[in-house]
């Protein structure tokens, strides 16, 4: 039998760097490239990337004193939290009723309750369009027919805020409910008896042994949640066809996206994104420090 | 992903090369397809070394592609057509850098300007360069339910003024019984419809920009059309719901007779034979009632230009098809017995099929109606921050409506202080986004 020989130093080093390149060209290309770009571009105005002018930092000061960042950073914010309050009650509430070892037909409950998350938002935002018209609408409707409620309320442009928080609500809370499931079903039942045993009634047990059990799963599910809320773009969009009256339905990424590509300022729009990116790095800082700590 | 984006960027430029080969023509109207269609053949047999091919696609994505191609200057179509809340969008950089083939000496060197009312061309000027063939010109009448309306016995051909409209037809809105569900209207009107809201304000000799492109809401004649719009909406005397178009619950009042009339531009009528059927022979139509008596009798709503873009491989070959799709009588006539638009192009206008009566319309002879509203069309700006400014006196509307709720203040003197507050307030905003734009001053 023959044996290789090893390889020497720089050799060595050389093959390394030769299995490293197919990922190094596409990170560099496609991860770090544009990370430096968008650090330049925010420091110029410009008219798509053609046709641009250094301004230093003249895009951070007009973006503290924008009242339209403002306002899309306060919807975003109130949509955020508004969400996970309600969201995750909601789906652990679902997961709690499907943990229950006496409810029957789960699958089929486990399958109606994530299906919302399997139809895209596009489809939500139109579904909810429907249900929130003004005479037509499933919601005047019911409401008309029940106690005479004003057929022509405008809920859209009165509640925009909370029309959203409820379309997030029917399409995300299936989701979380199964990161809460599979929580809930790594509880070690010995503990639950023993605590049953010790005459801990039903909300001792869930407050000292499930709660704590299911809390690193809960952390994560509500730092994803806020992320991916203050990514929100899309349901506002197609739901309100735009920003809404008022700018009531603004979101951050729903103004770098006017900004950038409407406007064709790219330059802002790289300063918007870095103001979302630090207020996402915060929530990733506090995860880890949520998680770390747990 | 990184893959994904590779593979992406691979199929973009082999798709660049082939589009290269052929020119394309961008559309978002599938009647402008089926009408040019036939023309488009006929000009590549003609013309075998460059054939052009119709795309058709949805406005918004027709829009992303087109910014896109501009912002990014990769090769976008050959010719495309643009709607009026678009192309301003294009008009936002250095004169130099749009990405439309500046037309104005050929329009000019070739007559096409005299062929033209000069209100055309205004939402396709910028910095007084024209940048795309107007497409249309879009007059607007009132259509009213005739059926309803005169076996009421009410007459609206000594209408002249919305204060004369709202008294005749009062009485068809005050007759209803308790049912909120048969409360009829006297208009179609929305404080959240940005098209409805331009349309009222230029017929009322407003405007979102001055001649030289600098922000004018703040102007009494806008306090002054705010107050009168938040009371056709909210106010004790509400004459106005929102019957939107292209919706179910917009069409349902239609249909139902609960509101009784309607701003119709010319496009909206062919929208409504084929949306609202049942209305056929239910329908009149007359001048836009005016702002004060002897104001203006029109305005206009929508429209459409046909651009060549700056990155088109050849312009003469791309000039020629757009002259022959938009100056041709023929095809200006099967324009409007497909969708009832009439041609921008006067000498036109004396075709037969102009002076057609119009069944849906009781037979009325629709088309010169509108014809002869043009030379009281308003003329346009084209402002790359009109759609903003539209917003901006939006949400000057919605927070007068607001305070007028709040206060049960409607008439004119309590609400003219606060709305020119409300446009202050409003144009400091526009302002404050324009001033940051260095590539751009003037519209």
């Amino acid at each position: 039998m023959s044996k290789t020989a090893p390889l020497q130093g720089g050799e060595r080093s050389l093959n390394a760097y030769l299995f490293l390149a197919p990922f190094l060209l596409l990170f560099l290309g496609f991860t770090v490239y544009p990370l430096v770009k968008a650090i330049s571009l925010s420091l110029q105005q410009t008219y798509g990337p053609g046709t641009s002018v250094f301004v230093g930092l003249d895009n951070f000061e007009y973006l503290v004193a924008d009242p339209r960042f403002w306002k899309a950073l306060s919807n975003t914010s109130f949509y955020a939290i508004a969400s996970v309050l309600v969201q995750m009650p909601v789906a652990l509430g679902l997961a709690l009723l499907l943990n229950n070892p006496q409810v029957r037909g789960k699958a089929i409950f486990r399958l109606i309750f994530f299906s919302p998350s399997l139809v895209g938002i596009v489809f939500v935002a139109m579904l909810f369009g429907l249900i929130f018209e003004q005479r037509t609408g499933l919601l005047n409707t019911v409401l008309h027919g029940l106690v005479g409620f004003d057929l022509e309320f405008p809920w859209l442009e009165t509640y925009t805020m909370p029309a959203m928080i409820l379309a997030g609500l029917w399409m995300y809370a299936g989701f979380n409910m199964i990161y809460f499931l599979a929580a809930l079903q790594s509880v070690d039942k010995t503990l639950l008896e023993a605590a049953e045993i010790d005459g801990a009634g039903i909300w001792q047990r869930f407050r000292h042994v499930t709660l704590p059990h299911i809390m690193p799963i809960g952390t994560f599910v509500i730092i994803l949640s806020l992320i991916g809320s203050f990514q929100l773009f899309e349901l506002p969009y197609i739901l309100l066809d735009g920003p809404g009256s008022e700018d009531r339905g603004l979101t951050i990424v729903m103004y770098l996206f006017q900004t950038g590509f409407e406007v064709g300022d790219l330059g802002y729009a790289s300063a918007i994104g870095w103001a979302l990116t630090i207020v996402l790095l915060i929530l990733g800082l506090v995860q880890l420090r949520l998680t770390r700590t747990k | 992903m990184t893959i994904g984006g590779v593979v992406c960027a691979m199929v973009i430029t082999w798709q660049q090369r082939e589009a290269a080969q052929t020119s394309e023509i961008w559309l978002f109207s599938p009647q402008h397809r089926d009408l040019y269609a036939p023309h488009i053949e006929a000009w590549n047999r003609k013309n075998p070394e460059m054939p052009f091919q119709l795309s058709l696609l949805s406005q918004q994505a027709l829009e992303r592609r087109l910014l896109s191609g501009f912002f990014s200057e990769i090769p976008v179509a050959n010719l495309v057509e643009v709607v009026r809340e678009m192309a301003p969008k294009t008009f936002a950089g250095p004169l130099d850098q749009i990405g439309f083939v500046d037309l104005t000496d050929r329009i000019k060197e070739e007559g096409i300007d005299e062929l033209i009312h000069p209100a055309a061309f205004s939402p396709w000027t910028s910095r007084g360069r024209i940048f795309g063939l107007p497409h249309d010109m879009h007059t607007t009448t009132l259509a009213y339910r005739a059926d309803i309306i005169e076996a009421a016995g009410i007459d609206l051909s000594a209408v002249e003024t919305w204060d004369d409209l709202f008294e005749a037809l009062r009485p068809l809105q005050e007759n209803v019984g308790g049912n909120e569900r048969e409360q009829v209207y006297i208009l179609n009107f929305s404080l959240t419809d940005a098209s409805q809201i331009e349309a009222i304000l230029l017929q009322a000799g407003g405007n979102f920009f001055g001649p030289s492109g600098e922000p004018t809401l703040v102007d009494p004649l806008h306090a002054e059309v705010m107050c009168r719009l938040v009371n056709w909406v909210d106010g004790p005397n509400r004459v106005a719901i929102a019957a939107p178009e292209f919706r179910a619950s917009g069409n349902f009042l239609k249909l139902e007779g609960l509101v009784l009339t309607n701003l119709m531009p010319d496009w909206l009528s062919s929208v409504w034979k084929k949306d609202l059927p049942e209305l056929s022979g239910k329908l009149k139509l007359i001048p836009l009632p005016a702002w004060e008596r002897g104001g203006r009798r029109t305005t206009v709503i929508g429209g459409t230009m046909m651009g060549i873009p700056r990155t088109s491989g050849d312009f003469e070959e791309s000039w020629e098809l757009a002259k022959q799709l938009y100056l041709s009588e023929e095809i200006a006539v099967s324009l409007y017995k497909e969708t009832d638009i009439i041609t921008p192009i006067s000498e036109h206008w004396d075709h037969p099929a102009f002076n057609e009566p119009d069944p849906y319309f009781s037979n009325q002879r629709k088309a010169q109606l509108y014809i002869e509203l043009v030379e009281d069309m308003p003329m346009r700006n084209a402002s790359p921050y009109n759609n903003l400014a539209n917003t901006c006196f939006q949400n000057a509307l919605l927070q007068l409506r607001d305070y007028a709720r709040a206060n049960d203040a409607w008439d004119e003197a309590s609400l003219m202080p606060i709305a020119m507050d409300l446009l202050k307030r409003q144009q400091a905003v526009l302002e404050r986004q324009m001033s940051r734009n260095a590539f751009h001053s003037g519209s």
